[in-house]
């Protein structure tokens, strides 16, 4: 049988699945390893609802072949928080209110935290460029914005104290 | 549904091109997948081989050469916008990767990529174009390098052997008393795909408001990214302010070859090749 192996962490365990070779990261991701967290949207690269960070950067699981995924780090909104610890930017979106239904939130959330950790103190328009691929029908995008900017300003202030 | 294809993943250059030799005829090579996997998805194309690009390291550099900067084919458009040497030697460059897609599809699509895919629409081609870049093909027998402007042939059509591989582009830095501009309009600003677009690049002339070299490509306007050799010879050396720069920017007309589609009509193209490429000169000569 056709089938490939890969190798990969995914939120810092490894992992190893032998799969066809067709088989997108989404796929391995949600039916192989069970982390539903990470959406199918548009299953077209229109709408992020698939995003997981790829070694830091957000990347968009849908059309990532998982033999791309070889020996790179993989996180999911799962791996975000530690423990019962959510991280800041789990904590800002719901104090904010920026999440409604919910299907977008784990790829905007990873999205976010790609640009805080590049830039942990973004301005307005340079989080509506590093969420742009991430289409949400509910908020309308101002209660989002608030929550990456006071993530932002919580990491800072944490960072500070250490 | 994905047909069941094979997996190639050559760990170096030499041997995904000695693989390309043998089976090029069956294999499909992926870089980023943005448009691929899109086209495996929903059955456009049915290869028995995907060749996986993702190990091939040596095609991730960004490296300046003498006087030229040379992008290796699996540079991301992001590493375009991030790379201090772009930013200085190829700005022009920058302002087009930075329209290209989302972050995400930024972070994954390669200058390769763009090229291989070859969309009349693709926001990295025209600044390529402009540029006078060269693309740099390789396989088991050599490497041939051609102007990406005769690479293009048309829609998804390309000098790319099935045997071949994108090694690299080239380009020349910029230098002093050059500048460029980059003008894209979709249906919004982000996420979108370019209804027209256009790539100046220029050398300023010794006298004010004048322009000693001009090189302009328009895209998503022709079958290919298209330079505008009309418009630019109009525009080199003479004196230009706000009415004669409306008056030979309007020749655009004659330079593009638009199509009506979902995303606009082919007047409307028109009329924005005009506006977007006034637009690009109006700031490179009055604002900036």
């Amino acid at each position: 049988m056709n089938l490939v192996e890969v190798e990969f962490t995914l939120n810092g365990e490894r992992q190893k699945v032998i799969v066809p070779p067709r088989t997108t990261l989404l796929e391995v991701i949600r039916e192989h390893l069970g982390l539903t967290g990470t959406k199918k949207g548009c299953g077209k690269g229109e709408c992020g609802a698939c995003t997981v960070l790829l070694d830091g950067e957000a990347v968009l699981a849908c059309l990532t072949l998982i033999s791309q995924a070889e020996g790179h780090a993989v996180t999911t909104i799962e791996g975000l928080a530690k423990g019962e610890q959510l991280d800041p930017l789990q904590e800002a979106f719901i104090e904010e209110g920026a999440i409604q239904c919910g299907y977008c939130t784990p790829g905007m959330i990873l999205s976010a935290k790609a640009l805080l950790r590049k830039n942990p103190s973004p301005t307005q328009e340079e989080i509506k460029t590093a969420i742009a691929g991430n289409l949400c029908r509910c908020t309308g995008y101002v209660k989002i914005i608030k929550a990456v900017q006071k993530a932002g300003r919580r990491s800072a202030e944490v960072a500070a104290h250490d | 549904m994905v047909n069941d294809f094979r997996l190639v993943r050559p760990k170096t250059l030499p041997e995904a091109l000695g693989l390309l030799d043998e089976f090029g005829q069956e294999i499909e090579p992926v870089a980023g997948g943005t448009d691929l996997l899109v086209k495996l998805e929903d059955g456009r194309i049915r290869p028995s081989q995907v060749m996986d690009l993702s190990a091939l390291n040596e095609l991730k550099q960004i490296r300046l050469v003498g006087e030229d900067l040379h992008l290796g084919a699996l540079v991301t458009h992001t590493a375009v916008l991030e790379s201090p040497l772009t930013r200085t030697e190829a700005p022009l460059l920058v302002m087009g990767c930075r329209t290209v897609g989302s972050t995400q599809i930024r972070n994954m699509g390669t200058l390769g990529g763009n090229l291989a895919t070859a969309s009349p629409a693709g926001d990295s081609i025209p600044a390529l174009v402009a540029l006078e870049a060269k693309v740099v093909l390789a396989s088991k027998k050599g490497e041939r390098t051609l102007p990406v402007e005769d690479f293009l042939v048309g829609p998804g059509k390309t000098e790319r052997r099935r045997e071949e591989l994108i090694k690299e582009i080239i380009l020349p830095c910029a230098r002093e008393g050059e500048k460029g501009f980059y003008n894209k309009l979709g249906q919004r600003n982000a996420l979108a795909i370019s209804i027209a677009n256009v790539a100046v690049w220029v050398r300023l002339g010794e006298r004010k408001n004048t322009l000693s070299r001009v090189r302009i490509a328009f895209g998503a306007l022709a079958p290919t990214v298209k330079r505008g050799r009309m418009v630019e010879d109009a525009l080199t050396d003479r004196e230009l302010d706000e009415a004669s720069l409306k008056g030979i920017t309007q020749l655009a007309w004659k330079e593009v070859a638009p199509i009506t589609d979902i995303r606009a009509s082919a007047q409307y193209r028109r009329d924005m090749a005009i506006a977007l490429l006034y637009q690009s000169l109006y700031h490179i000569l009055f604002l900036s």
